[in-house]
């Protein structure tokens, strides 16, 4: 008797607690889910493959094969060549990426929160969203030589003011009446800045990564081109130079493999894990 | 405890072609210690620029405020609670963090974090959900956390600016039963703006009638109910003495 009273107590609490924020279907998706999530990525890759088979059946003497090229592909990962090269341009995009987004992130806000901040830095970040990002790889290998600061230097002014433009479009959008609160219930200024603005500039500070990385890959490859030794930019040029068709796309293509873990192995997750709090509710999507 | 006095109020803007308007003309009164004062103006009359003025976030162009705390000092920028119109939380903060931010930026020490997060929202009925998200939350449930933000930062003044005018009426009539008995329980001093009369009739203890805009005090009452009040033809009664008080003109009407 007491034990069914006891199990009624148990099932009584347990449906006065709260619903769990993710239902246990997200938590583990069905085989459905991962089939319509997996299917429309594999068939986009599928379509771009036969294309390029029908294109070598074509130009066999111009176009490399799929298959031999995925050979190739797979020879640079075995024998550690790919492993070496990407390290090092992932060191140089991560590094000129970093300096541009502490900078941007800095310079964003000033601009969004201090009218004369706006005022001296808009010109300038208009200036530099003109210059192309080869002008500052060139202008880079010739300021500073065949060395890592280069590659570091081209890569943040080249990205740098896409990011501002970015952080500043998003502080401009803060939430007032956020704000206000803070200042009602007399958050300190570092509570304001860490708890109530930079997650309102997540968003933007992601759309910004994308972006930036996107380019910053596009300005190391160039900048190794001409300006470094090693580098996946560098082991192209090599390519280029003895007319290997197949060494070039392979190395394209180990490339984008690369920059899509990264893009979904790393920052996706980081991203989803920042905005845990929102309700997955994507009805108009479907 | 503490008392708000305001003498003379005076606040201008200016309108998109800069001409200056009159907000606030010379208002005068006194929020009493441990008591519900109600203000009661049509939309638009300036009421929530009164409350934005005791908080800080506008200046006064004429006149001042007071605050005297129980002990004799006067603090020139006190803590004072603020439950929104809407709640303000920060949606990406659970509700236990969002009760914890405004207690460490009142400075309230981190060891009595805990129990008041646990207390305030018992109060409120919502000690299960300090866990979850904001937006997981109904609207209802939302303003009784910005009620229970409020009250654990256990300042003496809370700012109460029409804080159920987004929920539904019956759920509206749940939180104001829920507000009365914290504001008779806990004893604060409450400035209430609505401009809903039953609604002031229900909350108040003192209402004060503002007339539309520029807003200058047009009545001082006391309420003569008694408590604990509950919904009857007595709030009606008493919200129809305030209707013939309050000169509910929206703007640009003779």
């Amino acid at each position: 008797m007491n034990q069914t009273s006891d199990t009624q107590q148990v099932v009584t609490n347990r449906e006065q607690v709260a619903p769990p924020l993710l239902s246990p279907s997200r938590r583990f998706p069905m085989p459905r889910e991962i089939l319509t999530r997996l299917l429309p990525p594999f068939a986009a890759m599928a379509s771009v493959l036969s294309i390029w088979w029908v294109l070598y059946l074509i130009f066999p003497n111009l176009l490399p094969g799929p298959i031999s090229t995925l050979w190739e592909s797979m020879r640079l990962i075995i024998d550690g060549t790919f492993l070496f090269h990407m390290i090092q341009s992932l060191r140089r995009v991560f590094v000129g990426a970093a300096v541009a987004m502490v900078f941007s992130v800095g310079v964003g806000i000033y601009m969004g929160t201090v009218l004369m901040g706006e005022r001296f830095f808009q010109p300038l970040v208009v200036i530099g969203l003109t210059i192309p990002g080869l002008m500052w790889s060139l202008i880079a290998v010739m300021l500073f030589g065949i060395n890592e600061i280069a590659p570091y230097f081209a890569v943040s002014v080249t990205i740098f003011p896409m990011l501002v433009i970015n952080i500043w479009a998003g502080v401009k959008a803060l939430d007032k009446e956020l704000m206000d609160m803070s200042h009602v219930f007399h958050f300190t200024p570092r509570m304001k800045i860490t708890q109530v603005i930079i997650p309102q500039l997540i968003p933007n500070i992601f759309a910004a990564t994308r972006y930036g990385l996107g380019l910053a890959w596009k300005v190391v490859v160039v900048v190794e081109m001409f300006g470094t030794s090693n580098g996946v930019g560098y082991q192209v040029m090599k390519g280029y130079q003895i007319f290997n068709m197949e060494s070039v796309i392979a190395w394209t293509l180990t490339f984008v493999a690369a920059m899509i873990i990264i893009e979904y192995g790393i920052i996706n997750c980081i991203e989803q894990r920042l905005t845990a709090w929102r309700p997955k509710i994507e009805v108009w999507r479907r | 405890m503490s008392r708000l006095t305001v003498k003379d109020a005076e606040k201008w803007f200016r309108r998109e072609d800069g001409q200056p308007f009159k907000i606030l003309d010379r208002l005068s009164f006194e929020a009493r210690e441990g008591s519900v004062t109600v203000v009661v103006g049509p939309s638009g009359c300036g009421k929530s620029t009164l409350l934005n003025v005791i908080v800080g976030l506008e200046q006064l162009d004429r006149g001042r405020l007071e605050f005297h705390n129980g002990d004799g000092t006067r603090p020139k920028r006190p803590l004072i609670g603020y439950v929104f119109q809407s709640p303000r939380l920060l949606p990406w903060k659970t509700v236990g963090d969002n009760i914890r931010l405004a207690l460490q930026g009142a400075g309230i020490n981190r060891s009595a974090w805990e129990d008041r997060v646990d207390h305030y929202l018992e109060l409120v009925g919502l000690d299960e959900y300090v866990d979850q998200y904001p937006l997981y939350l109904s609207g209802g449930q939302r303003q009784r956390v910005g009620l229970a933000r409020a009250l654990a930062i256990e300042s003496d003044l809370v700012l109460m600016d029409e804080p159920f005018a987004s929920v539904d009426e019956l759920t509206a009539r749940q939180l104001r039963q829920t507000t009365r008995r914290l504001c008779e329980q806990l004893h604060r001093t409450v400035l209430f703006v609505t401009h809903n009369l039953p609604e002031a009739a229900y909350m108040s203890d003192f209402v004060i009638t503002l007339t539309p805009r520029p807003a200058a005090m047009q009545a001082y009452m006391r309420n003569p109910i008694p408590s604990p009040r509950h919904w009857g033809p007595e709030i009606y009664n008493f919200a129809a003495e305030l209707e013939v008080k309050v000169a509910l003109k929206e703007e640009g009407e003779s």
